[in-house]
Order: C-alpha cells, then structure tokens, then sequence
C-alpha cells in the first residue's frame, strides 16, 4: 500500500514537473529568451549532462559540509533542549540567546566564519550547523515538555529516576517533533553549506553557483540548483523513511 | 572688455568648466534609468552621475534620470533587457559576457585607465618582488584571475610552488595573517586594511605592463542602435558632472553622502582620490576623460585570451565605442550645449 502510494506521488510530481518545463520550454523558444535571463529546460538538462560528473562531485562536498553540520548543530540543540526542558531558569537562560542565534543574519556573519575557522570545510560546516541549531533546538525543548505529566507521575510513583523518565518517555513523545526538526534542519543545513561556500570556496555547489551567477551561465547555475534541490529531496524522503520506521507507532507515521 | 574677451575662456579652461556651445534646441524629455553596478559609492562613474543629477545637468540635456544600484550583478541583465539604459562595468568583464554570454553590452565611455585589482601584501611582508610568492599563501577572490596569471609570468614564478586559496570579498583574511598576498580592489581595500591598522603594499599590475582597464560607462546595443542621441546627452551631462567632482572633490563627497549613507566620509574620498588617478593618463590628458583607444581594448582581449580570462575571441569593435565621447570633447574640452 505504502509503496503504491509512494509511486503515485512521485507519479503527480513527476508530472507537474514536466509540465512546468513544457511551459519554460515553449516561453524560451516562443518568445526567444535569451539564455542570459532564462535558459529552456532542454538547455539545463543538456548541460546537467555535459557537466554530471561535476555536479556529481560538487553536490558531494556540499552534502558531505550539510551533512556534518546538520550533525553539529542537531546535536547541540537538542542537549540544550534536555538542559532548557530540565531546568525553568537554564530555559529563562539560555532561550533570548538561541533566539540571538536566529536572528542573527548569516549572510552578513558569514564571512567572519572564515576568520575563525581558516579556507577549510569548517567554516562552511560551522554555518550550516549555526542555520539548523534553532528549529532542532525548539522542535527538541517543545517535544521533551510534551511528555504527559500524568504518565510522569505515574513513573515517578513506580520509583523510575529522572534519567529513566527521560530515557523511556520523555524522548519518545519528543520523537515526532524531533523528526520534524530533521526535516526542517536538513534543508537549512544544505543553504547554510552553500552560503559557506559563497563567501570564499574553491569547490562544492555554491561555488558552481557564485561563479556561474558572476559569468551569466545559468545553464550550470540552474543545474546546479536542481542538484541542490534533489539532494533536499532525497535528505527529505530519508527522514521520512526513517520516521515511518521508528514511529510505526504514531499517528504522524500513518500520515505521511 | 577685449581683455576680458581674452581671460574668460583661459579662466574656463584653467578650471576644467567644458565651454559653453550654441543654445540646445528643445527636445522631448527623456526618462532613463542608470543602475550602478554595486552599492553607492564613490566609484568615479557613480560619482559623475551623482553630481549631474545634483547639479540639473541631466534636467539641461531633456534628461529625468532615474538612479538605481545594483547588490549582486542584476545591473548587466536590467541593461540588456533596456530595464535600465546605463550602467558600469569593467572593460574586461564587458568583453566576457559579450564573448561567453552573447549580452549586447556596448562600453561607451572609459574612465578607469588602469586594472581594478592589485595584489596586496602586509607592509612589514618580507614578500618584496613577485618570485617571492613562491612557496606563500596567494588568495583569489572567485576564480584565479588572468592578471594574476599574468604576474607570475611576468616574475618568473612557478606557480606549482604558489599555494592559492579562495577567499571570497573579505580583505581580514590579510590582516588575520591567514593569507600572505590578497587581492584587493585598489580604489578601496588598502585604506579599509590602513583603517584596521594594517598597511600595504601593492603589486599593481598595470604599473607592471599588465594590461588592463577599470570602470566603463555602458549601455546595451539598443540604446546605440535606436537613441543614440540620448546616449550622447547623457554621457555629456555625466562627464560634466566628473569635471565637477574632479574641479572639487569636497563638494563631490557632500553629494556621494546623500546616496552613501552611513558610509565612512574619509574612506570615501580616499576612493575619490584614487579612481581620479586612475582615470588620467596621457590618453584622456589629450582626449579628455573618458577617452577610450582601441588598441587597448585590442591588447586587452588578447590577454585574457592568452590567460583564459575569455574563453573565446570578441570583435572588439561589437564591445566598444568611441564615437560618442569624440563628439562630446573639442580640443581635449567637454563641449557643453
């Protein structure tokens, strides 16, 4: 049932997408676009296939920078969240500034990250993970406190400790909200690693962008976008697998 | 009254106040918008159009100008597309998108004579000639550049023993000593770098035989094909306001200040400064500024050809032109009616 439902979507898609190039294409022929401003999909896809083995490569070190980071940062934010959902005032603390950490706009700190990290992957590792740390901290707080405070105190007459509590119910009733961290954190963390890469890289798809946005070649540009955008895809179809798996259980799981 | 006959026009000359021609005839007015190629600032071309449209000399030529600037490169597709009529660009980043991209960008009038870029090292460097970066740290901006390439040919230096490294648009890097040689934007990272207590020196590459050009006024194909009389009125009210801005730079940065806000004054001028020096050689002393000689646009093209800036040839005669900033100047004045 699942895997039929999985086909006719990736089906719907599959068409929509299609017909959205059949638009582009007949717009960029109709009315002679010039490539500069908006290259026909037959063009991009040529290009993807001149270039695959470049793109393939680049979209590897980009995945590889996201992938670390959205570790990093995921893993950061959820022990703030056990230490904010243990203790009201450590929340009362720590919360303004995970919000400093939000608001502070990336494209313009982005550049000091080379500053403190040196030309490597860090730097760019180091933003994706600053990208996904609020929404995987907020997702993680708000789904350990989502813990029914009867079952609590049903465990705490049974003589559980607060580190069994935490173990056995807290971080299950979190699992939903943590996989919808996941989710969100996953594409933040691919930009994060493509903004890193714009403010001074010499490999991984922002560069391909930065580059070919500099030299008016959106064939790659786009090509370039669209692997970006399946990677998000298939990080986002992972998630969901995996959150199937583990919350067989839930009712999000049936949902999705 | 015969002496005063005599002194007026030497007193003009002397100030650099283009001559007064025959009274215009009424044309139609004319909207126009002009998108700098980056934030505002003092670049030259940007300042030129500042002051004419501070001091009416668009509103003299049945000219509304409209001034916009660009944040990340959109100016070169707004001008193609005759979103905007003006623009600015290098002359070697004109040719390349002619050449790879096929836009129909004409530079009209050249005002930077000299590369933009020069390579940077700390003053207190023991880097004192170019085979010195031999086994140094080189930044580059976005790609490795053909000047760069060129200078290494020029100091006989292996480039296998140079390590180069991407680093983006933030000159700290040569403060923090992460790198050893940075490439800067002469008109303003040394004295941002002075700023922070961090003076340089410069390899220039232009001083080095180098060739290379700065900022142009363009426009698209268009506009020189279908109103080049528009084209002519505008660059006319633009080199009159660069006239200005050089006869009193104080006064030039009052008005870039009413666009540059909260932009350093002092830093500003320093710009000033510099691309009035870059804008004068012995081509615009006899021609005026915003003179342009085909021969360097020729050896221009060449030399990015030779060092894969172009990756392939442009008629250089599709990519510029001259004929309007030749009849703006008589005898080396900016005719002004």
């Amino acid at each position: 049932m699942t895997a039929r439902r999985t086909l006719i979507d990736l089906g719907v898609a599959a068409v929509a997408i299609a017909a959205i190039a059949a638009v582009l294409e007949l717009w960029t022929r109709a009315f002679h676009v010039p490539s500069y401003l908006l290259p026909a999909p037959t063009a991009v896809a040529a290009r993807m296939a001149t270039d695959a083995g470049l793109l393939a490569r680049e979209g590897g070190i980009t995945l590889s920078e996201a992938a670390a980071g959205f570790v990093l940062g995921t893993s950061v934010a959820f022990a703030l969240a056990t230490v904010m959902a243990w203790s009201r005032p450590l929340e009362r603390t720590l919360f303004p500034l995970a919000i400093l950490v939000k608001l502070t706009p990336i494209v313009a700190i982005a550049p000091l990250f080379t500053l403190w990290f040196g030309f490597g992957t860090a730097p760019k590792v180091a933003i994706a993970a600053l990208i996904t740390f609020f929404p995987m901290l907020v997702n993680s707080f708000v789904g350990l406190r989502s813990a029914d405070l009867q079952e609590v105190a049903f465990l705490e007459t049974l003589g559980a400790s607060g580190r069994e509590i935490f173990q056995h119910l807290r971080v299950p009733s979190a699992l939903p909200y943590l996989f919808s961290g996941a989710r969100i954190s996953l594409n933040l963390a691919l930009i994060g690693a493509v903004i890193g890469e714009w403010t001074g890289a010499d490999r991984g798809l922002g560069r391909v962008i930065f580059v070919a946005n500099a030299n008016l070649d959106l064939t790659i540009l786009f090509g370039a976008v669209l692997v970006l955008a399946a990677i998000g895809i298939a990080a986002n179809a992972l998630v969901g697998a995996a959150e199937r798996r583990v919350l067989h259980w839930h009712p999000i799981a049936v949902a999705t | 009254m015969r002496a005063l006959a005599f002194l007026v026009p030497v007193m003009l000359a002397a100030c650099n106040i283009p001559a007064a021609g025959p009274s215009p005839t009424p044309v139609p007015v004319e909207k126009v918008t002009f998108i700098a190629g980056f934030k505002p600032q003092a670049d030259l071309p940007f300042v030129a159009v500042y002051v004419a449209q501070e001091k009416g000399y668009f509103r003299d030529q049945s000219l509304e100008v409209e001034i916009q600037h660009a944040t990340s490169g959109e100016h070169i597709q707004l001008l193609a597309t005759n979103r905007a009529q003006f623009s600015t660009g290098s002359a070697g980043d004109v040719m390349k998108r002619v050449a790879s991209a096929g836009v129909p960008l004409v530079s009209i009038a050249q005002i930077g004579q000299r590369d933009e870029q020069s390579f940077a090292v700390r003053a207190d460097s023991p880097i004192r000639t170019l085979k010195d970066w031999e086994g140094r740290l080189v930044g580059y901006k976005s790609t490795v550049s053909a000047d760069y390439l060129a200078l290494l040919q020029l100091g006989g230096v292996d480039r296998s023993k140079v390590r180069e490294v991407a680093v983006g648009f933030d000159p700290r890097v040569l403060a923090d000593g992460r790198v050893d040689v940075y490439p800067v934007f002469t008109a303003n990272e040394p004295d941002t770098l002075a700023r922070i207590g961090v003076p340089v020196r410069l390899f220039d590459p232009t001083s080095l035989g180098v060739p290379g050009l700065g900022l142009s006024f363009i426009t698209n194909q268009q506009m020189v094909d279908t109103k080049p009389e528009v084209v002519t009125r505008f660059l006319r009210a633009s080199l009159r306001g660069l006239a200005d801005a050089i006869a009193d730079r104080d006064a030039a940065i009052d008005v870039v200040m009413k666009y540059a806000t909260g932009e350093d004054r002092a830093h500003q001028r320093y710009m000033l400064d510099t691309e009035i020096d870059a804008a004068q050689n012995d081509l615009t002393r006899a021609n005026g500024i915003g003179a342009m000689d085909r021969a360097r646009y020729v050896a221009l093209r060449d030399f990015l050809l030779q060092y894969g800036g172009l990756t392939k040839s442009v008629d250089v005669d599709a990519v510029f032109t001259d004929r309007f900033v030749k009849d703006l100047y008589k005898d080396g004045r900016l005719a002004w009616r």
